[in-house]
Parts: structure tokens; C-alpha cells; sequence
């Protein structure tokens, strides 16, 4: 199970907590989500069985949550979507950086983690 | 609700990735049907981290209302986005006294080698159990469902 938790450091913590509508599938089997009550956007969301629905998660985020950029410290990453941010999570937790060090495809074009975990995880199925 | 015997106080649980773990057991409960569910440090632990983490601590001391999710639920699924027999959802309705109203409360047991164990408890949306999004509620298998709730409160 992977459960990833969005913050914002400039927006306080609630003094009761809080009150959200609580965990909702979306359109694949094996990704919900939590919306922060005060902005309506997902702030956390849970994948039961990623090591097995990793592609169709990564699918899901990338098709229905594309429009926020996330800083993920742990990661070292800024800025990125958030299937790069599953993607690292993947990598890490799942294929417990087995995966050989990322290097960038060329230098006019971005690294994607997202495409170097699935074809990682693609050759290696 | 119960202490572990000695011979239980340690399980081996089996990950996800199929490794063995072994889990240290706070106590033993049983279910709805009188089966046990080892309810685990680890577990413990990782719900308690990400209710902090999810701004949600109120339900921190919902964690002392698993004896009762458990053995009083009011409706158990098992869990459409798992494989049959891996991971089953108790849902009940709970009174959260720092919000001022009721929220359905899920917990999950997973089942591996026919050890069940606690893995997680969060907030569900209102009126609809995991997975009505992606399978027909004809496609949910209810494993257990209480005598005065009705199959349509959850969406089924």
C-alpha cells in the first residue's frame, strides 16, 4: 500500500482537524483520494496494491490530477506532477531503488521518471 | 478483546511483495463472526502517522474503537480492488465529537496464509463502500452485513 499526503506549508494546520468528505475511488480500481475541505483540491490519496496497479494509478493521475505541481523533500524533487511524484514512490518503495541511477534522456529533453519506472518495471515484468 | 497468549505475541504476516514479517501482537480481537484479528504494533503505529499526517487526529482515538468496528460493523466487504480472500473492509458509522457529526469509518484486515490482521483505518465517503466508481455494486461481495442496516446505505 502506498498513501501519499499533499500539504501546503503556508496554510496552518486546523485547530479540530480536518473535516473531510473521506477517502472516494476514482475511476480506477486501486486509487482514492481525500479533498481538503478548504481548497476542494485531493490532498491524500491511497493505493492498496500499487506494486501490482502501478501503471493504471500512474494513468489515473496523469489523465485526471495533472494540474498541480508538488515539491516531494524526501525525494529531492520540486515541482513535479504528481504521477512523477508516484513514480519516485514506486521506484523507492517498490522497487526499492533497484532501479539503475536516472540519468536525463538528452539535453533538450526533461528527465520523466514516470517513463524510465515503466519501462523499468515493463522490461523487468 | 484480549491480551495475546505468549504464543501469540509474535505473528508472521506476509507482505505484500510476498516476504515474511514478523509483527509484534498489542492484543487480539474477535470479529463479527468470532474470528481473531491480531491488531499489531506496526499497525498501529502507521495508522496513527498517517492520521496525524492526513490533519485527521480526531480519529486518533477512534483506534480504541476497533474491538468494537470489528465485532459490531455495519457492513464488511471485501475489497473488489484486492485479490478474493486478501483484504476485508469493516464500515461503521462513528460519532466524531471534534467535528460534531457522524463519519463512516473503514477498517482494513488483510488475510494472509488465514492470519488476519489489522493493516489501516481512515474515513470513507458517506454512503458508498470502496470500488462502486469501477464495479457494479452487484460485483461487491458483502461478507457480512448487520440486521437493521440495508444493502442501499452504502450504495450496494
Amino acid at each position: 500500500m502506498v498513501e501519499a499526503i499533499a500539504s501546503d506549508p503556508d496554510m496552518p494546520r486546523s485547530k479540530t482537524g480536518l473535516d473531510t468528505p473521506g477517502y472516494r475511488s476514482l475511476w480506477v480500481a486501486d486509487l482514492m483520494v481525500d479533498y481538503d475541505p478548504r481548497t476542494g483540491r485531493p490532498y491524500a490519496f491511497m493505493s492498496s496494491s500499487f506494486e501490482k496497479t502501478y501503471p493504471l494509478v500512474i494513468w489515473a493521475l496523469k489523465f485526471h490530477i495533472a494540474d498541480e505541481l508538488f515539491d516531494v523533500p524526501q525525494a529531492g524533487l520540486t515541482a513535479v506532477p504528481l504521477h512523477e511524484a508516484f513514480s519516485w514512490a514506486y521506484a523507492h518503495f517498490i522497487l526499492e531503488d533497484q532501479m539503475p541511477i536516472l540519468q536525463p534522456e538528452s539535453p533538450s529533453e526533461p528527465r520523466s521518471l514516470t517513463r524510465q519506472v515503466l519501462r523499468y518495471a515493463a522490461a523487468a515484468a | 478483546m484480549r491480551e495475546p497468549f505468549p504464543s501469540e505475541e509474535y505473528i508472521t504476516i506476509v507482505d505484500n511483495k510476498g516476504r515474511e514479517r514478523v509483527q509484534r501482537v498489542e492484543y487480539v480481537v474477535l470479529d463479527v463472526r468470532g474470528e481473531k484479528v491480531y491488531v499489531t504494533a506496526d499497525g498501529l503505529a502507521y495508522t496513527e502517522d498517517s492520521l496525524e499526517a492526513k490533519d485527521q487526529s480526531y480519529l486518533i482515538e477512534k483506534l480504541s474503537r476497533l474491538p468494537d468496528i470489528l465485532a459490531h460493523p455495519d457492513i464488511v466487504i471485501w475489497d473488489p480492488a484486492e485479490a478474493p480472500g486478501d483484504t476485508l473492509i469493516y464500515y461503521k458509522r462513528l460519532y466524531i465529537a471534534a467535528l460534531r457529526r457522524r463519519k463512516l469509518v473503514a477498517v482494513i484486515v488483510k488475510v494472509r496464509r488465514g492470519i488476519k490482521f489489522f493493516y489501516n483505518l481512515h474515513i470513507q465517503e458517506s454512503g458508498k463502500v470502496k470500488g462502486l466508481t469501477v464495479v457494479l455494486p452487484s460485483e461487491i461481495e458483502v461478507w457480512y452485513i448487520a440486521p437493521q442496516v440495508r444493502r442501499r446505505q452504502f450504495g450496494l
